[in-house]
């Protein structure tokens, strides 16, 4: 009896099995693996979506399309409307915001992202200066990969280069942190060519400010635990000394002056001399201690600098406040806030040059 | 009463019970409920929670180990046949309960995730059928499934942890015990149900070859939960941001996301399917529990009230949204009075009447 | 054993009522003959056989130039030089003999009593190189078809008095010998016990093979995993029977069936302790890792394919999505699809004589696999995926696990198809729960659990002769330790050389 049961029910899934759930073929979808929000007229929002198609036995090229509408979903259902396939969105690697987007606020299109759950938690984002849809036309890359282009960009900076890491899960922990505000790369259309021009700092979702490539370097010491980056330092004497970091690490410190909070970072950089052109045109053994004073004279001047600038907007990507929050039980947003425009910041730098490479 | 020694299983592997007793789909999610009022500071809720699990254990060891028996045993001693089987009736209901909210919690999670068309009851059946599979097997099965979930995949979904560990941020736990005493009770209470599950020891217990010996197995077991819940508490308290935390519903999938392989990315699917087998050994251990109750109770085959509870289960899936909530606030509350009040209770009982006659003696 | 001689005396009751005269009975067939050996009538003696079963050298060198003079047949007895003579007047033994080889002397054509002397041509082939288990290291010795033969080989090895052996007859018209072997003092007797009670309790004409009676003994016949051990390698056997392993020889048939065994064993090769313990222990693992791909590769692809592109990183979605790009059918189609090719490949492969297979291989495997991927009909990383689980279903020592790994893909496949990954560890649930409901004479299948320390010592992995000292204990053996000795005494004790 048993048997026989187990047996019809074998073969109801059986018959049915083949239509028993919807299914995502790979070859009869079309995956979305860049997604770009610009500003349109009348409050709307133009979104691009990029998804390649792939051809036997030839490399894939890839698909722009661009639509008007409401909210992403929107434009997704309205982009169904004309492509081949069904369009999914398990397979986006990279979410571009235009400059104009940001400044409006880009909560709606990151809360998409985060509740969808067949998006990844490391889907890069980035800020666009200009329009991202035309970042994505571009047609250099029409046979190229283009999300796959600028993801790989992205990543390669992080990991290599001076880029701090973000993607989507460090933009929402900075953005549901208290007493920290998120920041993403900038990326710009210049010439022919894709570029990295800056970190986009935000306020909640809004973009605020940026500051450029040559902040990089102190901003990602300041922030990432351990990173791998390249700075040139000229000094008042104008020398040159190009370092790379070994290994960084940067330590904040809270201390309550009169109610008031005053930090102290500590920054412990182990570098390698990477180049080294004296002023003078002429070969000398490189002197560790005295350029590794005025060094490390030169990143506190930067870092504070830094800060201070982002103190000026009012913005808090290093999570000064978070570090404080962390150390004073008697944290009080709205006091925080008031206060950290004017709150006092000491930097400290600790450069340590532990090679000099096969010359000295 | 004990069990036939054929049907019995070694001291040691009771730690592997007290394990999946205890591991259910409640590790996905219940760091956001733990840290809803007692924030970053709830994970020493969990520790306080796994105190209060080990000491449990010890009094369920101590009332078994008088009559050496089950709770029935117990109960009959102790009420005598009528009263007795009826309140053991309620123990069996709340282990057919528990097993019925992992269910739906797992075919909630399913849905959400990988099918969301996929309807109830198929899930259930699926699920239900590889359980009546398991359960029909005996008891030794369970246990046998018991170990094995133990070491795939519970030992791999361990290792996952380093991938957000890589990126995690310590500091977030600081200030340690910056809330109040009844914000941690919160979280201790609410630690307390995904922690329950060792109470099924009190239908097992006859089923151990020597009893003695598996107390400090089940101690270790509880340990080893504990840490596992502390653990995973933490890994998501340092990945998330306390409001992240708050609005993501299951914090240990979300965590899954950030493990990339060069050949697979996107584990939480594997993650997901892998927990099948977590939570049907769970399932079957706990209707093993409840229908063998039933069997003791009715004098009715196994199989049958095994098909019965099957049965019940499917349809009981089909309800969602308000019934889970109900269920599972039915559930926390059954699990703190009966086994956190009622047993200890109960051993104070025993005891005096044990002594009583010993008196009369 | 004593309920088996009250079945045949049955049987023999009810032929003793019909048939008087064996002669009779036995002229029918052509092949018997029966004959007087001098021209009178009263003089020598009347000889009679089956002349398909005899060897007519011995019959021609040792018994006839005996049968000239007129002499009794007890004398006839202590002549002969010949091993097994037996004087009967029990029709049934004459006529079981005579079927088995022995011819019959009488002095008169219908005497009752006759002198039965073995001339049975027992030439069958010679011993063996094992074919279907061979190995590069290690003995190149396998049974054969002969019982006595295959018990002769196992005494070689293990020239001790405890190893036993228990003969029966089984079948109720082939009347096939069967040998239950074990060493005494190692062997549980409660094992032993349920083997000879099972294989007396067969009720089966005819047993061809070896495997007859091990699917007949089987605890679960409904199974696709083998619970024993069918080998023709003897060191198998005699490695198996040290362990307190229970044997069964089956007359006909070249393969040995161990009892009772553990799923880790079908991943044991002999060949693995005539290498260093390191060696062996990675070709231990990567059978078990085969394993897993074989039955795990295509019911993957097919989840993946169907429902679970998320999970494809970007670098491989070229490759896996390119390739399949112009197929017109579901994965599962074509998963199944190419799988059953490749099974058909297999399965004509084994059938067709040796050099047509060959060539066969090559026409299925790459000709029609090339051609099918042209063709668009499937991509070619599936063919790549399947190749490889073909190929990894192979790599178990025991033929017949290897059978089960091949078929178990074919429900993953399907239930890949209805719920994906899901559907996938859904299987795997099943067949851990199978597995572990399964038993062995009675002991756990499964060898992972309950977890004992001597899998470690050689189950799991092999650890060097010197550190395995324990008999498996899932056998409930009756001696524990394998080795006495404290291992290797060079070297100087807890230190350097000097």
């Amino acid at each position: 009896m048993m048997n026989r049961s187990a047996f019809c029910l074998v073969l109801i899934l059986l018959l049915s099995g083949c239509t028993l759930l919807p299914t995502n073929i790979v070859n009869e979808i079309d995956m979305s693996q860049g997604e770009g929000y610009d500003v349109s007229e009348k409050s709307n929002i133009k979104g691009t979506i990029v998804f390649p198609i792939f051809k036997k036995d030839k490399t894939s090229t890839t698909e722009v399309r661009t639509a008007i509408g409401k909210s992403s979903k929107e434009i997704r259902s309205i982009l169904n409307n004309e492509t081949r396939y069904p369009l999914v969105s398990g397979q986006v690697r990279v979410a571009l915001y235009g400059k104009k987007m940001a400044k409006k606020g880009i909560n709606d299109f990151v809360d998409t992202l985060h509740r969808d759950p067949a998006i990844g938690s490391l889907v890069q984002m980035a800020i666009v200066d200009g329009d991202a849809n035309q970042l994505y036309k571009m047609k250099k890359y029409k046979n190229e990969n283009v999300s796959i282009h600028i993801q790989e960009l992205l990543e390669h900076n992080m990991k290599m280069g001076l880029l701090p890491q973000t993607n989507l899960q460090s933009f929402l922990f900075q953005y549901f942190q208290i007493g920290q505000d998120p920041y993403l790369p900038l990326i710009k259309k210049e010439a022919d060519n894709i570029r990295i021009t800056g970190i986009a700092i935000f306020k909640d979702d809004r973009y605020v400010t940026s500051f450029p490539m040559k902040d990089f370097f102190i901003f990602k010491a300041l922030v990432d635990i351990n990173n791998i980056g390249l700075r040139q330092f000229i000094l008042a004497n104008r020398d040159k000394v190009v370092l790379e970091t070994l290994d960084s690490n940067a330590k904040y410190k809270v201390k309550i002056v009169d109610g008031r909070p005053e930090f102290t970072i500590n920054l412990k950089l182990k570098t390698k001399l990477q180049e080294f052109a004296p002023s003078e045109k002429q070969r000398q053994a490189f002197d560790k201690k005295k350029y590794q004073k005025q060094v490390e004279k030169e990143i506190e001047k930067s870092a504070l600098s830094i800060i201070s600038q982002f103190q000026k907007h009012k913005v808090d990507p290093l999570g000064l406040g978070a570090k404080y929050k962390e150390h004073f039980r008697g944290f009080n947003e709205k006091q925080w806030n008031e206060d950290y425009p004017n709150v006092k910041v000491h930097v400290n730098a600790d450069l340590e040059i532990v090679q000099t490479g096969s010359i000295d | 009463m004990q069990a036939n020694i054929r049907h019995q299983v070694s001291p040691y592997l009771v730690f592997f019970i007290i394990y999946n007793s205890q591991v259910g789909v409640g590790i996905l999610s219940f760091q956001r409920t733990i840290a809803a009022k007692a924030g970053y500071d709830a994970w020493i809720g969990v520790l306080a929670a796994g105190c209060l699990v080990q000491a449990f254990i010890w009094v369920m060891y101590k009332l078994l180990g008088k009559t050496n028996g089950d709770i029935i045993d117990v109960h009959t001693t102790i009420f005598g046949n009528g009263l007795g089987k009826f309140l053991s009736l309620i123990f069996i209901i709340y282990y057919w309960l528990a097993s019925v909210s992992v269910l739906i919690g797992f075919i909630e999670i399913i849905q959400v995730w990988m099918f969301p068309t996929m309807p109830s009851w198929i899930l259930s059946t699926i699920i239900l059928l590889s359980v009546y599979y398991c359960v029909s097997g005996g008891f030794r099965v369970i246990v046998g499934m018991s170990f094995l979930s133990f070491i795939f995949p519970q030992i791999l979904l361990i290792v996952l942890f380093i991938f957000p560990l890589k990126i995690a941020h310590f500091s977030n736990l600081l200030p340690i015990m910056n809330h109040s005493f009844m914000d941690m009770v919160d979280s201790l209470k609410n630690s307390m149900y995904t922690l329950a599950g060792t109470e099924a020891l009190l239908m097992y217990y006859p089923f151990i070859r020597n009893p003695e010996a598996s107390k400090k197995f089940a101690h270790l077991g509880g340990i080893f939960t504990t840490l596992l819940y502390t653990m995973s508490a933490i890994v998501s308290f340092t990945f998330f941001s306390e409001n992240q935390l708050k609005a993501t519903v299951w914090p240990e999938l979300s965590l899954t996301k950030t493990v990339t392989l060069s050949f697979l990315e996107r584990f939480e699917y594997l993650y997901i399917s892998m927990y099948l087998i977590i939570v049907s050994v769970l399932i079957s251990l706990f209707l093993w529990c409840s229908s063998r109750g039933l069997k003791i109770i009715f004098n009715k085959k196994q199989k049958h009230t095994l098909l019965l509870l099957c049965l019940l289960s499917v349809i009981l899936c089909h309800f969602n949204g308000s019934f889970k909530d109900m269920l599972n606030k039915l559930i926390i509350q059954m699990n703190l009075w009966v086994f956190y009040g009622y047993i200890p209770l109960l051993l104070l009982v025993l005891t005096f009447l044990k002594r009583g006659k010993q008196h009369d003696e | 054993m004593n309920k088996k001689i009250s079945d045949k005396d049955k049987g023999e009751g009810s032929d003793r009522r019909n048939d008087s005269n064996w002669l009779e009975r036995l002229s029918q067939s052509n092949d018997f003959i029966q004959e007087h050996t001098s021209f009178r009538e009263d003089a020598p003696f009347w000889i009679s056989y089956y002349r398909t079963l005899i060897s007519s050298d011995i019959l021609h060198k040792d018994v006839l130039p005996y049968l000239q003079e007129h002499i009794s047949l007890e004398e006839l007895k202590s002549r002969i030089p010949v091993q097994e003579i037996i004087l009967s007047k029990d029709t049934n033994e004459i006529i079981q003999n005579i079927l088995n080889g022995h011819m019959a002397i009488q002095k008169h054509r219908f005497d009752e009593e006759c002198l039965l002397i073995n001339i049975a041509n027992s030439k069958f082939r010679d011993v063996g190189v094992p074919t279907m288990e061979s190995s590069a290291l290690g003995p190149q010795v396998g049974f054969i078809e002969e019982l006595d033969t295959n018990i002769n080989l196992v005494r070689k090895r293990l020239p001790v008095p405890e190893l036993h052996v228990k003969e029966m007859k089984v079948g109720e018209l082939s009347k096939t010998k069967v040998a239950v072997l074990y060493i005494g003092g190692i062997a549980d007797p409660e094992n032993v016990n349920t083997v000879i009670q099972r294989i007396t309790d067969i009720q089966y004409d005819h047993i061809q093979d070896s495997s007859y009676i091990a699917s007949m003994i089987e605890d679960n016949s409904n199974s696709l995993f083998p619970q024993s051990i069918s080998t023709e390698r003897v060191d198998r056997v005699a490695a198996g029977l040290t362990e307190g392993k229970i044997i069964i020889v089956v007359d006909g048939s070249p393969n040995l069936v161990i009892l009772p065994v553990t799923l880790m064993e079908s991943f044991i090769a002999m060949e693995d302790y005539s290498y260093s313990w390191i060696i062996s222990n990675f070709f231990r693992l990567l059978r078990l890792a085969a394993m897993f791909i074989s039955t795990m590769i295509s019911p993957m692809y097919v989840a993946i394919m169907t429902y679970h592109y998320e999970l494809i990183p970007a670098r491989l979605l070229e490759t896996l999505v390119g390739s399949r790009a112009a197929v017109p059918f579901p994965p599962f189609l074509e998963a199944l699809f190419l799988e059953l090719m490749i099974e058909m490949v297999k399965e004509a492969g084994i059938r067709l004589p040796l050099k047509i297979g060959q060539s066969l291989g090559v026409v299925g495997g790459i000709v029609i696999g090339q051609a099918v991927v042209e063709a668009g009909l499937t991509s070619n990383v599936l063919l790549i995926l399947v190749g490889l689980g073909s190929l990894a279903s192979y790599t178990s020592p025991v033929y017949k696990f290897s059978n089960t790994i091949r078929f178990i893909k074919f429900p993953v496949i399907f239930l890949a198809q209805w719920f994906g990954l899901l559907g996938v560890f859904l299987a795997f649930l099943l067949t851990q729960i199978h597995l572990l409901r399964l038993t062995s004479l009675g002991r756990p299948y499964l060898s992972q659990y309950p977890i004992r320390n001597t899998s470690f010592q050689d189950l799991w992995v092999r650890l060097p002769f010197s550190m395995q000292k324990e008999n498996p204990k899932t056998l409930r053996p009756q001696k524990k330790w394998k080795s006495t000795g404290k291992g290797k005494n060079s070297g100087p004790a807890n230190d350097f050389y000097e």
